[in-house]
């Protein structure tokens, strides 16, 4: 299980709504036909903290699966590799404040 | 010192000096201070013609500046200022030095041109063109290389890195590399080929790559802060990574680099057994995964530490021991059982874990502060408790040691708790099948909360499964589910079902309708509506209405799977029956069934002769004579037999359970009951066992007793011997010519462990028939084959 806070940068204080809304935005911000697996990864984290009882179960039983070290890593890792798959040119353009990254042609 | 000064001072300043002055420094490119000796040589009245040049690029320059330090609404008020001085780049004569500065400060389209006509009277300029190339790939001004010679290789190259942009925007950068592969050591975008490469690399997680390329970058490549992170992260700098923020450094992945380094920090610490730095490396690593949360991380790790306790590394050190302490002294022992929770869901669980459980409900109330929560948490834990408990045959613990478990759970008993909290009653009494308080306890609840859909799953469930259960149960419990959740078809359905199980077609089909409003293509509604079809179909022909039988039947035929098609038959034959004058079945069979294979006839003769002897069809066969049925199936069979015995065994045990409300494949196989010695001489090797499975089933077992004792004296192969010798012991157990297991332990026995799998299989297929009604301890003696997770469908003599 990815740390489901994590991948939709939560506190895990967050209620129903608050999980909805960031969802919404993400889901926004990663729409599934540009950035499928950011997309898939996003409905996942959601699923499992739509409900109070969901949340419940993954704070009893979440971690408990884990058989090795380097599971608990990988998991950590892919949680914050969001939108990681399709890093462009443009990205970085905008990210460094060089441009607005929009192509002008 | 202060003679000089006063010196200086005292020297007039003519306007010449203040504008060769004011041109050294725009040749330094030091704008601010250009502009004031320029002010002041405008003061003393220097002539226009030679100020409004230099006026204007220095106030290009100076603009640029200003927006370099953020200040863009004066650079463009400045630049705006300067358009009143603008001249052509002629008349400002600018050096080969001077170029790149003055190109710095003029917009794309002035740039370009500029350059353009630079050229007309030098040769090309290299950092001029470098700076005009970062331009192009950063601001996408392709419409400007128009204004250069068509012919330059800066144009020839900036044709190939354009139609590279496309799958740089993109994140492809190893195409992006291959198209940027003809561009040379030489060209003004060989920076741009190689920073492909370092984001290919970077793709690949290739770090020396990535190390290596970004060597070969020049130090003022304009995507500066990419730069310096992914020279961090190929470096593996802890410290630098730490300071590595800033949307450059989340889009390049530096945190993901940082909790790698950090979790394999922790690893090292943890080898180390040093405690202080297992807690910075905790706290470190809990920071880097979840910044929003650090306290819940670092408690979560030190549960998931504990659990991951088959890596080699860490199996020798009692892990949890030594994360725990780093917590806060008050949460070392929640930490400790909450492992013991977590360990609920894996396959360990003992008298001893009970008790740290329960030492973990009693916290629970400083993990969960709503008291909802509390109640939902507890619940949860209990439930899984009962599971683990089950699941390891511990009934003890909810039976015989009732009481102690009320004493670890720290209620006056396992009764007062689940009529007091109808969570944790399900919790514990949720997986008890046959148990009325269960199911009495999980009514209570969806009263109470008609939104908790698992509370309704599992009380449908166990009604379901409550021995000699009422329908009427059944039936509210789904109308409860369904009232509760109108969205979810899967009610709707379980209601259809049972509606049909009743006969109440028209029921069946209202609930369809409402199933089918969410769940159109859903093949189990298609497959059901053919069903109420016959349903009606045969309300109406036990009720004489002969036209809308017939329209039923024909709509029931033309949804009808192949599995249910003989149904379907058996009662056109009877509404054909009907239809004659003398009501005679065997005639109306012919009719109907002329044209059709052996082995269909045969099974929809013996399903007419199962419904003709039932109540369902009682009036409607009114002439039909039982033993003109009989003969006409005995012929059946041998026709059937000789033409394809493993048709006829593929007929007779096609019919799924789901059509249970009409026929079974068990009704159909007990007509054969005079015929299943035919039949198992007939049958093929590749079939026998499935043969001898249905035949067990509805008690042919003489028959299979007497086909198994022929096939053994005519068998040479030592596997097939082995398994006939299993369906032989079967046999005589039920025939009560054995009344042990001993003959399944010396047949066991007998079989070198690698040659025991195919037999397993077979004792498995014998198990699953014959798992209920038969005795317990047939049963038993089937399972010492030990056929659990087998696959079933594995070819035995074939």
């Amino acid at each position: 299980m990815i740390n489901p806070y994590g991948v939709l940068g939560l506190r895990r204080d967050a209620g129903d709504e608050e999980i909805r809304k960031r969802y919404l935005e993400l889901v926004r911000t990663y729409p599934p036909s540009r950035e499928p697996k950011s997309f898939q990864q996003i409905t996942i984290a959601y699923e499992a903290l739509k409900t109070a009882e969901a949340r419940v179960e993954l704070h009893l039983f979440g971690w408990g699966h884990y058989k090795t070290f380097d599971e608990l890593l990988t998991d950590m890792e892919t949680a914050l590799d969001l939108g990681g798959e399709m890093l462009g040119l443009r990205h970085l353009v905008k990210a460094e404040g060089l441009a607005d990254g929009k192509p002008r042609r | 010192m202060a003679r000089s000064a006063r010196k200086k001072k005292g020297r007039p300043e003519s306007t010449e000096r203040l504008l060769d002055q004011a041109l050294r420094h725009i040749n330094a490119s030091h704008g601010k201070q250009a502009l004031d000796l320029l002010r002041r040589a405008q003061f003393k009245g220097a002539p226009a013609d030679r100020l409004g040049p230099l006026m204007y690029r220095a106030s290009l320059i100076r603009a640029a500046e200003l927006e370099a330090r953020g200040f863009r609404q004066e650079a463009a008020a400045l630049l705006e200022s300067a358009k009143t001085h603008e001249t052509s780049f002629e008349s400002v004569e600018i050096s080969t030095e001077q170029l790149l500065p003055w190109l710095r400060g003029l917009d794309d389209e002035a740039s370009f041109e500029a350059y353009a006509e630079y050229l007309s009277k030098n040769e090309p300029h290299p950092e001029a063109e470098i700076h005009l190339a970062d331009r192009l790939v950063l601001r996408r001004c392709d419409d400007e290389l128009a204004k250069l010679e068509a012919g330059s290789s800066f144009r020839r190259d900036a044709t190939t890195v354009l139609a590279a942009l496309d799958p740089m925007d993109a994140g492809d950068w190893q195409s992006a590399r291959e198209i940027l592969r003809p561009i040379s050591r030489t060209s003004a975008f060989r920076d741009w080929r190689v920073f492909c490469a370092v984001m290919d690399a970077h793709a690949r997680s290739d770090w020396n790559e990535v190390g290596a390329s970004l060597d070969r970058l020049r130090d003022d490549f304009p995507l500066a802060e990419t730069v310096k992170v992914l020279r961090l992260m190929a470096q593996g700098s802890h410290a630098g990574l730490r300071a590595a923020t800033g949307p450059a450094a989340e889009l390049l992945g530096a945190p993901r680099a940082r909790v790698r380094y950090l979790g394999l920090a922790l690893r090292n610490a943890i080898k180390g057994e040093d405690s202080n730095r297992i807690a910075r490396a905790l706290s470190d690593f809990a920071r880097a995964a979840d910044p929003l949360n650090p306290t819940e991380m670092q408690f979560d790790l030190v549960c998931a530490l504990s659990l991951a306790c088959d890596d080699e590394s860490l199996d020798e050190l009692d892990e949890l021991e030594v994360a725990a302490r780093l917590l806060r002294a008050g949460e070392e022992l929640l930490a400790s059982n909450r492992r013991a929770v977590q360990e609920l869901a894996s396959n360990e669980i003992d008298f001893l874990q009970a008790e740290t459980v329960a030492d973990y409900l009693r916290q629970i109330h400083r993990e969960f502060l709503d008291p909802d929560l509390q109640k939902i948490a507890r619940g949860r834990v209990l439930e899984r408790l009962a599971m683990a408990v089950r699941r390891f045959r511990h009934d003890e613990i909810l039976t015989d040691e009732a009481e102690g478990l009320a004493e670890i759970l720290g209620v006056e008993s396992i009764d007062h708790l689940v009529s007091s909290d109808p969570f944790a009653g399900i919790g514990l009494l949720g997986t008890s099948e046959m148990d009325p308080a269960a199911i009495e306890l999980l009514r209570s609840t969806v009263r109470e909360d008609p939104s908790h859909r698992e509370a309704h799953k599992r009380l449908i469930d166990l009604v379901d499964r409550q021995f000699g259960g009422k329908t009427a149960d059944q039936v509210s419990a789904r109308e409860g589910y369904a009232n509760a959740f109108p969205e979810d078809p899967e009610p709707w359905i379980g209601l259809a079902e049972l509606r049909l199980r009743s006969n109440a077609y028209r029921k069946a089909e209202a609930a369809l309708d409402r199933a089918a409003k969410f769940a159109a293509d859903d093949e189990r509604i298609l497959d059901l509506r053919a069903v109420s079809a016959l349903v009606a179909a045969q309300a109406n022909l036990r009720n004489a209405r002969l036209p809308l039988a017939e329209r039923d039947l024909a709509e029931a035929e033309s949804r009808a799977s192949a599995a249910l098609m003989p149904v379907v038959l058996v009662w056109k034959v009877f509404l054909h029956s009907a239809r004659r004058a003398d009501g005679d079945l065997l005639a109306a069979f012919a009719e109907v069934l002329q044209s059709r294979p052996a082995a269909l006839r045969l099974q929809v003769l013996a399903l007419c002769l199962d419904a003709a002897q039932g109540r369902s069809a009682h009036h409607v066969t009114k002439g039909a004579n039982r033993n003109a049925l009989r003969a006409k199936i005995d012929a059946a069979v041998a026709a059937a037999v000789g033409e394809s015995p493993a048709g006829l065994l593929a007929a007779v045990s096609r019919l799924p359970a789901a059509y249970e409300c009409v026929a079974t494949p068990l009704a159909v196989a007990q007509e054969l009951r005079d015929h299943w010695s035919a039949i198992l001489r007939a049958m093929p090797g590749g079939q026998f066992l499935d043969a001898v499975c249905l035949a067990l089933a509805v008690d042919a077992s003489s028959a299979v007793r007497h086909e198994a004792l022929r096939r053994l004296r005519r068998t040479k192969s030592v596997q097939h011997r082995r398994i006939l010798l299993l369906c032989l012991a079967t046999a005589r157990f039920l025939l009560d010519e054995d009344q042990d297991g001993r003959r399944f332990q010396s047949l066991q026995e007998s079989i070198p462990a690698e040659e025991l799998q195919p037999v397993r299989v077979a004792a498995g297929q014998l198990g699953r028939v014959l798992e209920f009604p038969f005795p317990t301890h047939l049963s038993s003696a089937l399972r010492s084959f030990n056929f659990d997770g087998l696959d079933a469908d594995l070819s035995l003599f074939g």
